[in-house]
């Protein structure tokens, strides 16, 4: 997909917040990546690792926490995604999470939310 | 030394939707219908726009913004049409976003049109996550790209406003069946009109023409 571009505007994002707290160093980067974005995690680590280098982030972990979506039913039923991913590994292509179906009365659960990039936090060094 | 966790919460994602609102805005005040069209490559996307300006041309006046990644064949076939069109190189990027849509806003007199036409880059993928203040979303196939590609594209069905399964007329000869694409789409997005086209076929293309215009008036009136 767009991960390069997505990877630009996160970096451009930390070393500019990086720079406005004086860091000489960015230890780490955290971000949530939404389960039903087109987000390619493999690849968007490979797009930062590129970026980061030559940078005051050149040794920082970068850690993806995954954002789920909130499957919600007609019926009130409301859980997030992750409980339905517990004992299911084919949860992890996202197309899984249209096919779900309300464990109250059996409609087809809506996923709401779980379309996030976003940069959590970063921890730096002063 | 002194180490600390700053919490940000920015989302780059999240950051096109705002640009995309500022967009509609802007659009809705010139009481401007913007449709984002969405497809494969070859589909027939600028075919299909070709054809709304040759007849919806009298009664609207359209623009058109044609996004492609380097080169303005699109664009150039579409000016000849004597519309005013913007052509949008995306560079490295595989979709339009908010904020290469707002740039081109700014070259297009809106009070003076009355539907902006955007040919999305040739992608069934990357165009789903980018918004760009579009009233209108509308996802073109064709039966050449097989007759499994709406399975294969979940998203982009369940994110549109409009579905065309285009070149019904030569869907035999490349073993495709127009009546499962169409359940397909149906399957993934029961709220959406569908519909299954061809150039040749008048009615087919009046129920595109019918679309838009059916929209642009509805626009006209609530603004």
């Amino acid at each position: 997909m767009h991960e390069y571009a997505l990877a630009v505007d996160i970096i451009e994002n930390v070393l500019s917040v990086a720079d406005q707290n004086q860091a000489r160093y960015v230890n780490s980067i955290t971000l949530g990546l939404g389960k039903l974005t087109h987000v390619n995690c493999d690849q968007m680590q490979f797009c930062l690792e590129t970026l980061i280098i030559d940078t005051i982030a050149r040794e920082a972990d970068l850690i993806f926490n995954e954002i789920y979506p909130n499957m919600e039913c007609e019926c009130g039923f409301s859980e997030k995604g992750g409980y339905f991913c517990a004992s299911d590994a084919s949860m992890n292509d996202i197309r899984a999470f249209f096919d779900l179906s309300c464990p109250v009365c059996g409609k087809v659960l809506h996923a709401s939310g779980g379309r996030d990039l976003v940069i959590q936090s970063i921890d730096i060094e002063q | 030394m002194l180490m600390h966790v700053i919490n940000i919460g920015h989302d780059v994602l999240k950051a096109n939707d705002k640009i995309a609102e500022k967009n509609n805005r802007l659009l809705e005040k010139n009481a401007v219908l913007a449709v984002n069209i969405m497809g494969a490559i070859g589909s027939g996307k600028t075919t299909l726009i070709e054809k709304a300006i040759i007849e919806l041309g009298d009664k609207y006046r359209i623009a058109v913004i044609a996004g492609d990644v380097i080169a303005d064949m699109d664009a150039g076939r579409i000016a000849k049409l004597g519309v005013t069109t913007i052509p949008v190189n995306t560079g490295r990027e595989c979709h339009l976003d908010a904020k290469l849509v707002g740039k081109a806003l700014k070259s297009i007199d809106l009070k003076d049109i009355d539907i902006l036409l955007i040919e999305n880059v040739g992608n069934l993928i990357c165009p789903v996550d980018y918004k760009l203040g579009e009233h209108l979303r509308v996802v073109v196939v064709s039966v050449t790209e097989g007759d499994d590609i709406v399975l294969k594209h979940p998203f982009i069905f369940k994110s549109s406003d409009v579905a065309i399964i285009h070149k019904k007329d030569i869907a035999e000869a490349v073993f495709a069946s127009t009546q499962k694409m169409e359940h397909d789409v149906r399957e993934l997005n029961p709220n959406i009109p569908v519909m299954t086209t061809s150039i040749h076929d008048k009615t087919s293309m009046e129920q595109w023409f019918s679309t838009i215009s059916s929209f642009a008036d509805k626009l006209k009136q609530s603004c």
